[in-house]
């Protein structure tokens, strides 16, 4: 029934607030309401997401909150264990999912509302986190508001990123070798923990001047390994140390009606303090005793590091070997930048942004080498690299863009860019270099003299680029629309390196380079139709054609075409389907470039009753990366000056019998997913699923060692979860995950990287 | 930094006396078509007797608040800023003809009502050019302000759901195994990705220097360095990775990283006309299977022409 009357009238005899001025019980109360904040706050956050595989927060313990003295409060916690079963690879499934047994601090949540946005010192509070006791990836965000105030977030993240998927940057040391040595790990594997703080507090932001305060450090540290080729190429122990730190102060000026100025001043500092030292992997004995490590490729067919290896079980003594190596350097960035924006709408039927950036990056880094061992290519036994390095990246940006609605139906928009940037970069070096002694120097020959090189090394890289986009958007009626536009871009790239003939009148170095030029033209086009409010066709194209390249693999042509469209026939049923191509070109003669990327995906999602829904999705892609190429593959030796299927050679002293082939990758992927989430009673929430995603496709083969590796695997990942409300705010829930990553080719000389894994976790949340 | 919530930093005084103004009500701007005669207002208290349960919802948003604005006509405008004056629609006995209905808009002109306050800050000054706006997917396709699932921007559903509803292809990108942990909420599409619109293609930010967003959480690629591996700052990283999820380990685009180098490093008749990068002579099918073994600091180094050292 609709009530008439004045408000007043119509809620005569509601109920009324409480005046202010607390008596004790309220002020008690208040109290508890702090200290319950404050105790979530401080230990832990935890994010109610439920993206996390195997530890979704469920829907069957609903929040509904209660009313505690001014605030309304929603609450919820879920503590669990996980066990985690492993077979197979385990560095794959620390690779992909590196979730391990033990407990954990799944999910929490916390927000407080003002129920009269009259709070003492916040009207809003939300904390959220998740991942805590051990999974890879931790989240936590805390914010904060009150009304007219201020509005402060706070964001946390912690990655544990383990790398090792054995095939990237492998020797593939072949069976054939004396000695076998097969790599079963990657030589760059990483376990680096990456932990990021985004912090932002906004003053007074409904006023005329709002000031915007910001703080971010990144901070990446962890062991990781590296690898160097000087003679063999050894595996070094790479302890990351990366870390950042962002310093953000803004003001936005309101004083005209409709319009903003906001002024940015950013101050970045950028720290690598990454060293690096010798692994002792491959390490075998000299016939003195003294150990040596023989690096990653030991390939005796290939003389790698030497052929033989071993003499009467001894590191034959004129291999490539390292006894130390160290590398150190102090990487320091300073990035201060600054943003002049202007936004308004103060013009009727005129919307208009303008923006300009100025940043200003100065990078210097001492840097300090040493080596010990032998290079058997220049009989070098020790050698040492150090001096600074410095170099800038001057950056100057303007952007403009403007949409004027020339009547009710079409629309003219313009949106430009321009952005000049560069790198002028040198490197002051003092190099020493101690050949060995003796007609034929092994790694047992004493040290020799002692050469001394200084060199000044200066090189420079720049572009200069704009582009514009203008629009014409014509909206027929809410059923029909179609946009029609031009994008022109201009790119002018410079690079430059300094003569090694110094100039005769200054006695300087002369920059001597090469200049680039690109103009891109591209139509591009877009039509979308709403027959009826419950379907959505979308359609865009756009063909990019450029006058020259700036790589071999740049496209002169380009194609893009992208069909969208979603369809809710009832309230509980979502259709939609894609489809996205991607086309381009470089068809000069010796180049052949062609790479597409075509995509077909559809997904339903049906929710007929609240004890029923089922989603499913599938998608598949073609991609394709071919290019005219030229390379080595064999020992044969053909005349300097040959050319070969347009491949010339190279010189002398390498393998030059270049192969000219047209190199493919071509790559389907079929990627499945449905879900079936019953109720089978009002307390008990259950969910089955299965996802899958299926890779084949075919590459050139450059090494017959190589393995298809990821281009031919399954990787199955069926799940399940079971929550119980055992009593009002209490639930008990179980997630079961497996995942079989299984690939179909060969292993190759490495370990083999097939996995399955179990994951139960148990859990028990509260909410209310 | 050390913020001492409740104790305003001295230097900001005088902003706040001027902010603090009775005249900042006039932020809350009213488009041209309402009306500015408080007589036409009844209030949300009004409203909320018929809708309680959208109004209750409403509660806990951060445009209830807009309820307590002083000087805005009449009092507790907030169901009135957005769907017009009530009392034609309370005396016609709740004629939808007589108030704005959302469903009934075109998606321009429902788009229109909320800029009409949310039309301050960079996060939203690009959107009628953006490329969500071009299709027609407006500010109700992704925000409710009665029926939110997150608290934080008043979704209809939190991400990334909300986006892998129409970026099917997405959905599927972000479950390979080599991916950005969008799933595991790690990494959120926003994170990278303009939402409301921008002045780059795709819609994609850019870091703080005006450089590849990339570089807000990958700082060691990002440089300077005295040599440059040129198509990392030309061309952008997706010249060799795939940023969304790929099958292929570091998210490069194929699964062979010598390809990929010799696509470009290969020495021909007429090769790009700049410069290296000349084709390598080793021996693809005995030795030097991976070239970033050697060339391990591909994306840029200080300290070496060829990318041996960092």
């Amino acid at each position: 029934m609709i009530r008439r009357g004045r408000p007043a009238d119509i809620f005569a005899g509601a109920p009324v607030r409480p005046a202010r001025g607390l008596d004790r019980k309220e002020w008690f109360m208040r109290k508890r309401l702090w200290l319950l904040a404050a105790l979530l706050l401080a230990p832990s956050w935890a994010l109610a997401q439920t993206g996390a595989t195997g530890t979704p927060a469920t829907d069957a313990a609903a929040a509904e909150g209660k009313d505690l003295s001014d605030y309304h409060v929603e609450q919820s916690i879920e503590l669990g264990y996980r066990f985690s079963e492993v077979n197979g690879s385990g560095s794959m499934f620390d690779t992909f999912i590196n979730q391990h047994a033990g407990p954990r601090f799944l999910d929490q949540t916390l927000s407080m509302h003002s129920l009269n946005n009259d709070g003492v010192l916040f009207d809003d509070l939300n904390v959220s986190s998740f991942g805590w006791g051990g999974d890879p990836e931790n989240v936590g965000r805390i914010g904060v508001s009150k009304n007219k105030w201020y509005d402060f977030s706070f964001l946390f993240r912690r990655d544990q990123n383990f790398f090792d998927y054995d095939l990237l940057a492998n020797p593939l040391n072949p069976p054939t070798s004396d000695p076998n040595l097969p790599v079963g790990f990657s030589p760059h594997e990483m376990q680096i923990r990456r932990r990021m703080y985004d912090t932002g507090l906004t003053l007074m932001p409904q006023s005329k001047v709002t000031v915007r305060l910001g703080y971010t450090r990144n901070r990446s540290e962890g062991p990781s390994f590296s690898s160097f080729h000087e003679g063999t190429d050894p595996l070094l122990d790479q302890a990351w140390n990366v870390t950042q730190n962002d310093y953000h102060f803004g003001v936005d000026f309101k004083m005209l009606s409709k319009t903003t100025l906001s002024y940015d001043q950013f101050l970045e500092y950028d720290r690598n303090d990454t060293d690096y030292a010798l692994n002792p992997f491959n390490v075998f004995l000299l016939p003195d005793g003294t150990p040596v490590s023989l690096g990653l490729p030991i390939n005796s067919d290939a003389a790698q590091p030497c052929t033989p290896v071993f003499r009467n079980g001894f590191v034959n003594t004129r291999c490539n070997g390292y006894f130390a190596y160290t590398r150190n350097q102090r990487v320091r960035t300073t990035t201060p930048t600054e943003s002049l924006s202007l936004q308004s709408t103060y013009l009727k039927r005129v919307n208009l942004v303008a923006r300009g950036t100025y940043s200003s990056a100065d990078m210097n880094s001492p840097y300090a080498e040493f080596f010990d061992g032998l290079v058997t290519r220049t009989n070098e036994r020790q050698f040492t690299f150090s001096g600074p390095a410095s170099a800038r990246r001057i950056a100057a940006t303007a952007d403009f863009g403007v949409t004027v609605e020339l009547t009710s139906k079409i629309n003219l928009s313009d949106n430009f860019r321009y952005d000049n940037w560069h790198m002028p970069g040198t490197w002051n070096s003092l190099a020493t270099a101690t050949v060995g002694t003796g007609a034929r120097v092994t790694l047992l020959s004493p040290l020799g003299p002692t050469e001394t090189t200084m060199a000044f090394i200066g090189n420079f890289l720049g572009q200069k680029s704009f582009f514009n986009l203008m629009q014409v958007e014509y909206l027929a009626s809410k059923h029909f629309g179609v946009n029609v536009g031009f994008r022109f871009r201009h790119r002018r790239v410079f690079k430059a390196e300094p003569e090694t003939v110094p100039d005769p009148e200054s006695g300087l170095p002369e920059f001597e380079g090469d200049t680039i030029s690109v103009n891109e033209y591209a139509p591009v086009v877009g039509v979308w139709f709403r027959p009826t409010s419950s379907l959505r066709i979308n359609l865009e194209a756009e063909a990019t054609s450029a006058d020259n390249f700036i790589t071999r693999i740049s496209p002169r042509q380009r194609q893009n075409y992208r069909a969208r469209t979603s369809y809710r026939p009832v309230r509980w049923a979502n259709l939609a389907g894609s489809l996205n191509i991607w086309e381009s070109r470089n068809g000069e003669s010796d180049t052949q470039f062609k790479q597409h990327y075509r995509n077909l995906g559809f997904v339903a999602s049906l929710l007929p009753k609240e004890r029923v829904g089922f989603d499913v999705s599938y998608n598949y892609t073609n991609a394709l990366q071919q290019a005219l190429i030229c390379f080595n593959f064999s020992d044969t030796v053909i005349p300097v000056g040959t050319v070969v299927d347009g491949c010339p050679t190279f010189n002398a002293d390498e393998n030059n019998n270049p192969d000219h082939i047209l190199s493919t990758y071509v790559n389907h992927t079929h990627y499945f997913m449905a879900n079936l989430m019953v109720k089978p009673v009002k307390q008990v929430t259950a969910k089955v699923g299965y996802g899958l995603t299926s890779v084949n496709g075919t590459t050139t083969l450059l090494n017959p060692l190589q393995p298809l590796g990821p281009l031919d695997f399954t990787y199955h990942q069926p799940l399940a979860e079971l929550s119980y409300d055992v009593a009002k705010y209490w639930s008990l829930n179980a997630y079961w995950n497996y995942d079989q990553y299984n690939e179909g080719s060969f292993v190759g000389p490495t370990s083999p990287r097939y996995f399955h894994d179990n994951r139960t976790t148990l859990s028990v949340k509260y909410a209310f | 930094m050390h913020f001492r919530i409740g104790k305003l930093p001295f230097l900001f005084v005088p902003f706040l006396l001027i902010a603090a103004s009775p005249v900042q009500a006039r932020n809350v701007e009213q488009t041209a078509s309402q009306s500015k005669d408080s007589g036409q207002y009844v209030g949300s208290e009004t409203c909320k007797g018929c809708h309680e349960d959208i109004y209750k919802a409403m509660e806990r948003t951060s445009h209830y608040k807009m309820g307590f604005q002083p000087g805005a006509p009449g009092k507790g405008v907030n169901c009135e800023a957005c769907h017009g004056p009530g009392k034609a629609h309370v005396e016609g006995g709740g004629d939808k003809s007589k108030i704005i209905v959302f469903q009934n808009l075109s998606m321009a002109d429902a788009n229109k009502r909320c800029l009409s306050c949310h039309t301050y800050g960079n996060e939203h000054a690009n959107f009628t050019r953006s490329a969500h706006a071009s299709n027609d997917i407006g500010c109700i396709s992704c925000h409710s302000p009665h029926h939110a699932k997150t608290e934080k921007a008043l979704l209809v559903e939190k991400q990334p759901q909300l986006c892998y509803q129409c970026h099917t292809e997405v959905k599927a990108e972000f479950s390979r195994p080599y991916r950005h942990r969008v799933n595991q909420g790690l990494v959120q599409c926003t994170d990278c990705h303009n939402e409301h619109g921008g002045f780059l293609p795709r819609q994609l930010r850019t870091s703080v220097a005006q450089d590849q967003v990339c570089f807000k959480c990958h700082t060691e690629k990002k440089g300077p360095f005295v040599y440059e591996h040129l198509p990392v700052e030309t061309e952008g990283c997706t010249s060799c990775h795939t940023p969304h999820g790929s099958t292929n380990p570091r998210l490069l685009r194929v699964s062979q990283v010598n390809l990929l180098c010799l696509q470009c490093h290969t020495l021909a008749m007429s090769n790009v006309p700049s410069q290296p990068p000349i084709g390598p002579a080793h021996n693809q099918a005995q030795k030097y299977q991976a070239c970033t073994m050697c060339h391990a600091f591909i994306h840029g180094s200080n300290f070496s022409e060829v990318f041996f050292k960092p």
